[in-house]
């Protein structure tokens, strides 16, 4: 669009002219791309990261599973991603990549109290209710064993309703990691990092789609939905779309993409204390039936498989998969029903063919300045130690590795989170800033003040607001505070109300003005 | 700095109940009396709504906007507290006699409010498309009626081109009404059941004027749409067909906004969703009172209003004496398709034809619309009451004459339970 104002979802603290060249181009604002772009900023480099989308975090990692984790959940993600059911479970706890799992766990406390990252650890606890669950208990036992980060502990019946009383009364004995697996909001996270980054030099250009590349004399040229970007290495971090970005960018793929979807229930808060551990029966190859308890007191409820999809944009839920989902959480917890529900998504998970236990990083043939980063998953728990390996990768290729003259920031605060405070906490806060004592969003206790802070932030649209304060993500889903969100938006950003977006252009909350 | 405030009522919520009640309470002289509004003003949501407000608590007809100007300005004229843009973050009952205590959270700060009683009248909201557990994709236009209200009663704000409505309740004529007024094309409404959830006249009668399509006994099959929705899978009678819109607008099945409730750990009724209260609306915590949509979803706004009166009576005659709490009273419970009981509780002992009448009746609600049906009361096996009627709607309160049940059949252990054949 020449001649057109830069919209607000399109850059942060940049425009494009400032920035035609770079040292490192990044495809992607995932979690992958995000980390990368965290590790390079570290260094005196010129980084920038281009996302189509509206915001970071609005692909694979908004709808990934919440949990940074090892042991015995670790060992029963082995078994559900082993698809084919043939694969040596035990083998894959000695790769490279379960190396880099356990790295990015110990990382994980510190990073997350360096960037405020609201988390939990809980504890993961799988029952068996007959004789075939059992010694799938056993194995499972047995596998996490090879896994490190768990502490396991077998639970007899007495012990097991002891911890879990609402468990479905057919629970025989149970099998608990008390250690292994830390609970945090994927998009909360997303969005930490590269608030960080952005501080430390990242530039990030939203709304920006990677269109092809060209060799040229200086390296590369990165051709973008809103203009030409000179670099020297460019990074596909694309998760499901990484077969497009790597063919963009040239000849030479030889690896495809297959995708599975699941979907997935969460339930209102009024249910918070229902069970208190992630609860699960051991999984089959493709097969999940968990509870989890998340932090904010929602139950998350994966009862589903992984169906093969052609379609990689096939989220939309389906009837069938409520009603399943409903059937498997009943039968872990009979006292959960479809009322307690308050919302839906769908999860899509993506494999390569050519790397099947190990994560994919590789420059196609001819192309050594432009480098594929494909993750097996889990993304969010490896991330930190795979960025700086991708950041290895690069230097080896020749990046030079400088570190800035100014101190790295390694923190960062998160926005004040109002529902979490003691009255006089708020009332000093109100003080300050009387706009925090403005509830908008009354299911969740989100004031003003957050959502003027997150737009502040970068948040620019009512997805946006909702990732970073948790505002429209309660029981009501936006009736009350979704058309006071617009307005905030629409003032905080100078817009015009039906510029105002749900997740970016085309998904306008209101189309104009009712004529009096 | 903290403020701190003493009363002998807080009412949380300035919509047609809790003003009502205050209203009424005022009427008791020397009665310290405070409402807590969470919006800029009193009024509630009829602020945004059309005609037809007044009728039955104020005798007046009004719109929605006009009734709530006029009982925002008969609150106005007393000295009743009125606290707006004040939200109510938490209840903590007092035991043992000792007070209330409301926390709440505005602009100029944090404050405590300590009671002798408590009303709680927070109302309630529609169903998000999301627990209705409605299939599809998950882009912008899918509003509630709530939502749609706000955006062109309140902002002049067109919410799209064509909308199609899910639900037949009173509450989605008052949808297409907006639509209109807004010019939004209809694309009709969708209804789970045979028939609509509201009187038949009236959908006969919006559906010639203003000319659109009802699918009954239609699924939602999915929402289509990434960014923005673009149309509607409609399962009809086993056959599909695809509704093209931009805009879906999730009508009805209201539900109680309890969240201040819960942290006041009252008792809650799974049917209703809302809190346990018994005639006098009284919750299971003994001076803690819930009055209006908040103990059910909507019913209309006069009848709001006539509980907040009646439970601020009840209030008033129950001062100085002991509290007792909801239980010690004969529950009334409901089997499908009669969705629940509102209250829960009667006391057999206040049934008399000279009392107020509010305190005379219990009221329930029909999941669907059924022709023909008889009403039934039972106690045990005894048959307590029972009616027949030509139609009754479903999800619209159905009156209960406790002063014309058989109060010798009733056994107080066993209860009441409210059938329909």
């Amino acid at each position: 669009m020449p001649g057109c104002q830069a919209k607000p979802w399109f850059s942060k603290g940049v425009d494009l002219p400032e920035i035609q060249q770079a040292d490192v181009v990044i495809v992607g604002g995932g979690i992958t791309g995000i980390s990368i772009g965290r590790e390079l900023s570290r260094y005196q480099l010129s980084n920038v990261v281009v996302e189509r989308q509206a915001d970071v975090a609005m692909g694979v990692s908004k709808t990934a599973g919440s949990l940074i984790y090892m042991g015995l959940f670790q060992a029963a993600s082995l078994a559900i991603k082993d698809l084919s059911g043939q694969g040596d479970l035990r083998a894959e706890t000695e790769t490279e990549r379960m190396r880099l799992l356990w790295q990015g766990f110990q990382d994980f406390d510190v990073l997350a109290h360096e960037l405020d990252i609201d988390h939990s650890h809980v504890g993961v606890l799988f029952l068996a209710r007959n004789k075939e669950e059992e010694d799938q208990l056993n194995r499972f036992s047995w596998l996490a064993q090879h896994i490190p980060g768990g502490t396991l502990t077998q639970l007899n019946r007495e012990e097991l309703f002891a911890l879990e009383p609402n468990l479905t009364p057919d629970a025989k004995r149970g099998l608990i990691d008390t250690t292994g697996t830390i609970s945090v909001f994927g998009p909360e996270y997303v969005i930490a990092l590269y608030e960080n980054a952005t501080a430390n030099g990242l530039q990030v250009l939203l709304g920006t789609e990677f269109i092809g590349l060209e060799k040229c004399p200086e390296g590369l040229l990165v051709q973008t939905s809103q203009g030409p970007i000179q670099a020297r290495y460019v990074l596909n971090c694309t998760g499901k779309y990484a077969d497009y970005s790597a063919d963009r960018a040239g000849p030479g793929r030889d690896w495809n993409l297959s995708f599975y979807r699941s979907q997935a229930l969460i339930l209102d808060k009024s249910r918070a204390g229902t069970i208190s551990n992630i609860v699960g029966i051991p999984p089959a190859p493709g097969k999940i039936d968990w509870l989890y308890p998340l932090g904010e007191g929602n139950i998350h409820v994966y009862g589903s498989n992984y169906d093969h999809i052609e379609d990689r944009d096939f989220t939309a839920t389906t009837r069938e998969h409520f009603d399943d989902a409903i059937k498997r959480m009943q039968a872990l917890v009979p006292s959960l029903t479809e009322k307690d529900v308050i919302t839906s998504y769908v999860g899509v998970r993506v494999f390569n063919d050519k790397s099947v236990d190990e994560h994919l990083i590789e420059s196609p043939q001819g192309n050594p300045l432009f480098l594929n980063v494909l993750v097996r998953m889990p993304g969010f728990t490896p991330s930190p130690p795979l960025a700086r390996k991708v950041v290895g990768i690069l230097a080896d290729k020749g990046l030079n590795l400088e570190p800035k003259e100014e101190p790295f920031q390694t923190t960062r605060s998160a926005i004040p989170r109002f529902r979490f405070m003691f009255q006089n906490e708020r009332d000093r806060l109100i003080d300050e800033n009387p706009a925090y004592g403005r509830i908008i969003c009354r299911c969740e206790q989100v004031t003003e003040g957050e959502i003027v802070e997150a737009i502040k932030r970068g948040a620019t649209t009512l997805q946006g607001i909702q990732f970073r304060t948790r505002a429209g993500m309660g029981r009501c889903q936006r009736n009350f505070c979704g058309a006071k969100i617009m307005d905030i938006l629409a003032r905080e950003l100078e817009l015009a109300k039906q510029d105002v977006t749900y997740k970016g252009p085309g998904a306008e909350l209101v189309t104009g003005g009712v004529a009096s | 700095m903290i403020q701190e405030y003493e009363s002998d009522v807080v009412v949380v919520g300035g919509g047609p109940a809790g003003i009502s009640a205050c209203l009424q309470l005022y009427s008791m002289p020397g009665l310290k009396v405070t409402l807590l509004e969470a919006e800029h003003e009193p009024g509630g949501i009829p602020r945004t709504c059309g005609p037809g407000f007044g009728l039955r608590d104020q005798h007046c007809f009004r719109t929605g906007p006009s009734y709530a100007r006029h009982l925002a300005d008969l609150l106005g004229k007393t000295k009743v507290q009125a606290y707006t843009e004040t939200t109510a973050v938490s209840v903590t009952p007092g035991k043992d006699g000792e007070p209330h205590l409301v926390e709440t959270v505005s602009p100029q700060g944090c404050s405590k409010h300590f009671c002798t009683s408590l009303i709680l009248a927070t109302g309630c909201f529609e169903s998000s498309r999301e627990s209705r557990l409605i299939p599809g994709d998950r882009p912008a236009g899918i509003i509630t009626t709530g939502t749609l209200q706000q955006q062109v009663k309140a902002r002049q704000l067109k919410p799209g081109s064509k909308a199609l409505i899910v639900g037949t309740e009173h509450v989605s004529l008052s949808a297409v009404l907006t639509l209109k007024r807004a010019g939004v094309e209809l694309a009709g409404l969708v209804e789970q059941a045979a028939r609509p959830l509201t009187y038949p006249a009236a959908m006969l009668a919006f559906k010639t004027f203003y000319r659109f399509p009802v699918y009954y006994q239609a699924q939602i099959k999915a929402i289509v749409g990434k960014q923005r929705v673009e149309g509607v899978l409609l399962d009809i009678r086993g056959k599909e067909r695809l509704v093209p819109c931009d805009t879906v607008v999730m009508s009805g099945r209201f539900r109680p906004d309890t969240a201040l409730a819960e942290t006041a750990g009252l008792e809650m009724d799974p049917a209703s969703r809302g809190p346990l209260v018994d005639q006098d609306f009284q919750t299971s915590l003994p001076g803690v009172y819930a009055v209006g949509n908040l103990l059910r979803g909507a019913d209309m706004h006069d009848l709001c209003a006539l509980e907040g009166k009646a439970a601020a009576r009840g209030l008033i005659l129950a001062m100085g004496q002991d509290r007792q709490p909801a239980q010690a009273q004969v529950r009334v419970a409901t089997r499908p398709p009669v969705r629940f009981s509102s209250p829960q509780f009667v006391d057999l002992s206040k049934i008399d034809l000279t009392g107020p009448a509010m305190a005379q009746t219990c009221s329930i609600q029909l999941a669907e619309t059924l022709s023909n049906p008889v009403l039934k009361v039972w106690s045990g096996a005894n048959l307590v009451w029972q009616k027949k009627y030509r139609l009754l709607v479903g999800r619209t309160r159905i009156v209960l004459p406790l002063v014309c049940f058989n109060l010798s059949a009733i056994d107080p252990e066993t209860g009441l339970l409210v059938t329909v054949g």
